[in-house]
C-alpha cells in the first residue's frame, strides 16, 4: 500500500498536512479578509441611496436613466436599469456586506422595503456594488469606489509557504538521519542466524533507536549463545553415540542369527550416516581445512569407482585433469553426498565435468530416478527437510546432504543448480549442477608442470 | 617359549587401551573370537605397566583417554619408551592402531602421524577391526624387517611425490591427486619395487597387505585407474610387460 520508505512516507504526510492547511486557511481567510474601510461613510451611503431610491422613484420612466447619471458623483455612481431586465448579481458577498446591508435596512424603512444587496466583484476588489428595486420593479444598481480593504493574505500565505517548505525539507532530513539507524538494523537483522559472523549494531540516534540497538545487540548476543549451545549439545550428543554405536557394532558381530545381524547392521549404518551428517554439517562453519589445488577429476573418478566396486552403476564423462583450488576434504563430501543421493534415489549416476565459456568449471551430477518437482527444488536445500515420502526409505539420510552441498559450493565462491537431467541418455532425473568458479592462486604454478588438459 | 611376530604359528598377542570398560571387554572379544591373544587396560599407566610385564605384537589404542591421549602415548612408544623384552620387537616398532570416535580426516591425519599405523573411525564393527588388526601384522610379516615398516618417508617420482603418511599423491604441478586405499597401495607397491616387473599376483599380495578388499577386483582395473590418475605420464609410468606384469620405469627418490 505505501510503495515508499519511511522518508517518503513522512513526506507525503507533511505535503498533504500542509496543503490541508493552506486550503482551509485560504477559504477561511477568503471570507473573513475583506472589511469595511470607514464606518463613517455607512451612514452617509444609506442616506445617499435612501434619497436616490425616493428622487427616482418619484421621476417617471423615461427621465430615470439620465438621472440616475446626474445623482452619480465619485462616492457613488448610479444607474437605472427597466423592470424587463432580469437582474443578473454575479455574486460575492463577504461576511462584512452581509452585516451592512442588515445595518442599512435596520436603520431605513425605505431600504428594506427597496430589497437592498451588495456585492463585491470579488475578492480582493475594494468597490462595493449593490442593487435596490424601485416598487415598479425596475433596478437602480450603483457601485460605491473605495469601501472596502483587504488584509494582505495572500502574501503571507507564499511566505508561509515557503517557510513550509524550508521545514518540510529540514524534517524529511531528519527523519532520513533517524530511519539511518533503522536501515542499519534491518541489514544486521538479515544476518541473524545466517553463516556469517554478525556486527554489533552502533548505538546511536535518538533514545528509541538506540534502545531498539541495544535490545537487538543483546538479542544477538542471546540467540549466539543459543545457537552455540544447541550445536555444541548436538555436536556432543552426536559425538558420543558413536561410542555406544561402536558397542553395539561390536556386540552384532556375536550374534548367531544371521538375519537379525544383517538387519540391526543396516540399521547400525543409517543411524551412523545420521550422526555423521549431523556432525559434518555441523563442523562446516568452523572447518579449518585449508584451500588447495586439487586435482577434481581424481576426486570425483576415486568416488564413482568406489560405487561401481559397490556393483552400482556409475560413469563419470569429462577431461582427465581439472585443476580447482578448494578445501580438498570438503569439496569430496560436496561430492560424495551428490553421487550418494543420485545412488540412493536414482539408483545410478552420471558424472561430467566441463570447463564454461567463463572459465569456470562445470560439475553435473545426474541419475535415472523420479527426480524432484520444481516447486521443491528450494526447500530441498534447507537443512533436515527431505522430500515427502523419503523419509520412510532406508537410505540413512536426515536431509542434510544437499545442505551441506549448497553451504560448501557457497564458501567456495561457486553455485549449486537443480534441475532435470538428459532423458534422451538415460538420465532424465535429478541433475545437481555445481558451478566452481577456477580460484587458482597462482597462475604460475599451474604452467611449471605438465600441460593443462583442460 | 614366547612367540613372538615372525613365528606366525602362533596367534598375536594385542594389547588394548581403552578406558570404556564395555568397549574394551567387547573389542577384547572380538579379538580372541577371531584367535588373537589379548589383554585390556584402562590407560597409559596401565599400558607401560602391561608392557613390562609381556611383549605384545600389536596395539589398539583409543585416542581420547584418561591422562596422557592416545596421540601422546603413541609419540612416546615410538621415541624409545617402555620395556624391551629379549629377543622381542621392541615397543618402539610395535604396530599399533589408532581407534578414535573422532572420524574426522585431521585426526587421522594426526593419528598416522604421531606414529600409528591405521586409524579405524568409532563405530567398527568385528568384521572391519579385524579385517585392519590382520592387515597391519600381515604389512609387518610382508616387509620382514621390522624397523622399515614404521615409515615417515616422502617418495618422489618423475616430479610427482607420495606422502606415505598422509597417503597424499601430489602431481608435478603441485596439485593433490585424490587416490583411494587400494590405489595407494597398489602405487607404493610399485614405488617399492621400481624398475622390475612385478607379476600381477605378486602386486595383488603386496597391495593387499593394506585392506583385504582388493582380492575380488582384477589388477588390471586397479592399475588402468591409478593411470588414469597419473594423467599423460602413466604410459611412461607404468608399462605392461605381457604376459608377465607391470613394470614401474621411473626412478624412485626417498626423501
Amino acid at each position: 500500500m505505501w510503495p515508499l520508505g519511511l522518508v517518503g512516507r513522512v513526506c507525503v504526510v507533511l505535503t498533504v498536512a500542509v496543503t490541508l492547511v493552506f486550503l482551509t486557511n485560504a477559504i477561511f481567510y477568503g471570507q473573513a479578509e475583506t472589511y469595511i474601510v470607514d464606518d463613517v461613510r455607512i451612514a452617509q451611503l444609506g442616506e445617499a441611496l435612501s434619497t436616490d431610491l425616493r428622487v427616482l422613484a418619484a421621476a417617471p420612466v423615461s427621465q430615470r436613466s439620465f438621472l440616475a447619471v446626474m445623482l452619480s458623483g465619485s462616492e457613488l455612481s448610479v444607474a437605472w436599469q427597466p423592470a424587463s431586465i432580469t437582474p443578473a448579481l454575479p455574486g460575492h458577498y463577504p461576511v462584512a456586506l452581509t452585516q451592512l446591508v442588515r445595518r442599512l435596512t435596520a436603520d431605513d424603512p425605505i431600504l428594506e422595503q427597496a430589497h437592498l444587496e451588495l456585492y463585491t466583484l470579488g475578492p480582493g476588489s475594494a468597490d462595493v456594488l449593490g442593487s435596490q428595486r424601485l416598487p415598479d420593479g425596475s433596478y437602480i444598481h450603483f457601485r460605491v469606489p473605495g469601501m472596502l480593504g483587504h488584509h494582505r493574505v495572500t502574501r503571507g500565505l507564499a511566505s508561509a509557504a515557503i517557510a513550509a517548505g524550508a521545514v518540510a525539507i529540514a524534517a524529511a532530513m531528519l527523519i532520513r538521519g533517524l530511519s539511518m539507524p533503522l536501515r542499519a538494523l534491518v541489514s544486521v537483522a538479515d544476518r541473524i542466524g545466517s553463516s556469517e559472523k554478525w556486527v554489533p549494531l552502533a548505538e546511536r540516534g535518538p533514545p528509541e533507536v538506540r534502545g531498539l540497538a541495544h535490545a537487538i545487540n543483546a538479542m544477538q548476543d542471546r540467540i549466539q549463545s543459543l545457537i552455540n549451545d544447541r550445536t555444541q549439545a548436538l555436536a556432543a550428543v552426536s559425538h558420543d553415540l558413536r561410542t555406544p554405536l561402536t558397542r553395539l557394532r561390536l556386540r552384532c558381530g556375536f550374534l548367531s542369527d544371521g538375519e537379525a545381524q544383517a538387519a540391526i547392521e543396516a540399521d547400525l549404518d543409517e543411524m551412523e550416516a545420521m550422526v555423521n551428517g549431523i556432525l559434518a554439517y555441523l563442523a562446516g562453519a568452523d572447518d579449518p581445512e585449508v584451500p588447495r589445488t586439487i586435482n577434481i577429476v581424481a576426486t570425483l573418478e576415486t568416488l564413482v569407482d568406489d560405487h561401481v566396486d559397490r556393483g552400482h552403476e556409475a560413469r563419470y564423462e569429462g577431461p582427465d585433469r581439472a585443476l580447482l583450488h578448494v578445501r580438498p576434504l570438503a569439496m569430496k563430501r560436496v561430492l560424495s553426498n551428490l553421487i550418494e543421493n543420485a545412488i540412493n534415489y536414482g539408483g545410478n549416476v552420471l558424472a561430467t565435468l566441463r570447463t564454461r565459456e567463463d572459465g569456470a568449471l562445470e560439475i553435473s551430477i545426474s541419475d535415472s530416478g523420479p527426480g524432484i518437482p520444481e516447486s521443491e527444488y528450494q526447500r530441498v536445500l534447507t537443512p533436515f527437510y527431505r522430500l515427502e515420502g523419503s523419509r520412510s526409505r532406508t537410505t540413512g539420510g536426515i536431509g542434510l546432504g544437499l545442505a551441506i552441498v549448497q553451504r560448501e559450493i557457497a564458501r567456495e565462491g561457486g553455485s549449486l543448480v537443480l534441475g532435470r537431467g538428459d532423458a534422451l541418455r538415460g538420465y532424465g532425473g535429478l541433475r545437481a549442477t555445481i558451478i566452481l568458479p577456477r580460484g587458482l592462486p597462482s597462475p604460475a604454478r599451474k604452467t611449471e608442470g605438465q600441460s593443462e588438459q583442460v | 617359549m614366547v612367540p613372538n611376530l615372525s613365528d606366525p604359528d602362533l596367534p598375536a598377542r594385542i594389547l588394548v587401551v581403552e578406558d570404556d570398560a564395555g568397549m574394551r571387554t567387547l573389542i577384547l572379544r572380538a579379538l580372541q573370537g577371531g584367535g588373537f591373544r589379548a589383554r585390556g587396560v584402562a590407560c597409559g599407566d596401565e599400558m607401560w605397566a602391561a608392557l613390562e610385564v609381556a611383549p605384545v605384537d600389536l596395539i589398539i589404542m583409543d585416542i581420547m583417554l584418561p591422562g596422557k591421549s592416545g596421540i601422546e602415548l603413541c609419540r612416546a612408544l615410538r621415541s624409545g619408551q617402555g620395556a624391551t623384552h629379549e629377543n622381542e620387537t621392541s615397543p618402539a616398532q610395535v604396530p599399533i592402531i589408532m581407534v578414535s570416535a573422532r572420524g574426522e580426516e585431521r585426526d587421522r591425519v594426526n593419528g598416522l602421524e604421531s606414529g600409528a599405523d591405521d586409524y579405524v573411525p568409532k563405530p567398527f564393527g568385528q568384521r572391519e577391526l579385524l579385517a585392519r588388526v590382520r592387515a597391519v601384522l600381515r604389512r609387518g610379516i610382508a616387509t620382514g624387517a621390522p624397523q622399515e615398516r614404521v615409515r615417515r618417508e616422502t617418495l618422489r617420482f618423475a616430479g610427482w611425490t607420495l606422502d606415505l603418511r598422509r597417503r597424499e599423491l601430489t602431481d608435478p604441478s603441485g596439485a593433490t591427486v585424490d587416490i583411494s586405499g587400494a590405489e595407494h597401495d597398489l602405487l607404493t607397491s610399485f614405488l617399492d619395487n621400481p624398475q622390475r616387473v612385478i607379476a600381477r599376483d605378486r602386486l595383488l599380495e603386496l597391495s593387499r597387505t593394506r585392506l583385504g578388499d582388493v582380492s575380488d577386483r582384477s589388477i588390471d582395473v586397479l592399475v588402468s585407474r591409478l593411470r588414469r590418475k597419473l594423467g599423460s605420464d602413466a604410459d611412461q609410468l607404468i608399462r605392461t610387460v605381457r604376459g608377465l606384469g607391470y613394470i614401474f620405469v621411473a626412478e624412485v627418490e626417498r626423501v
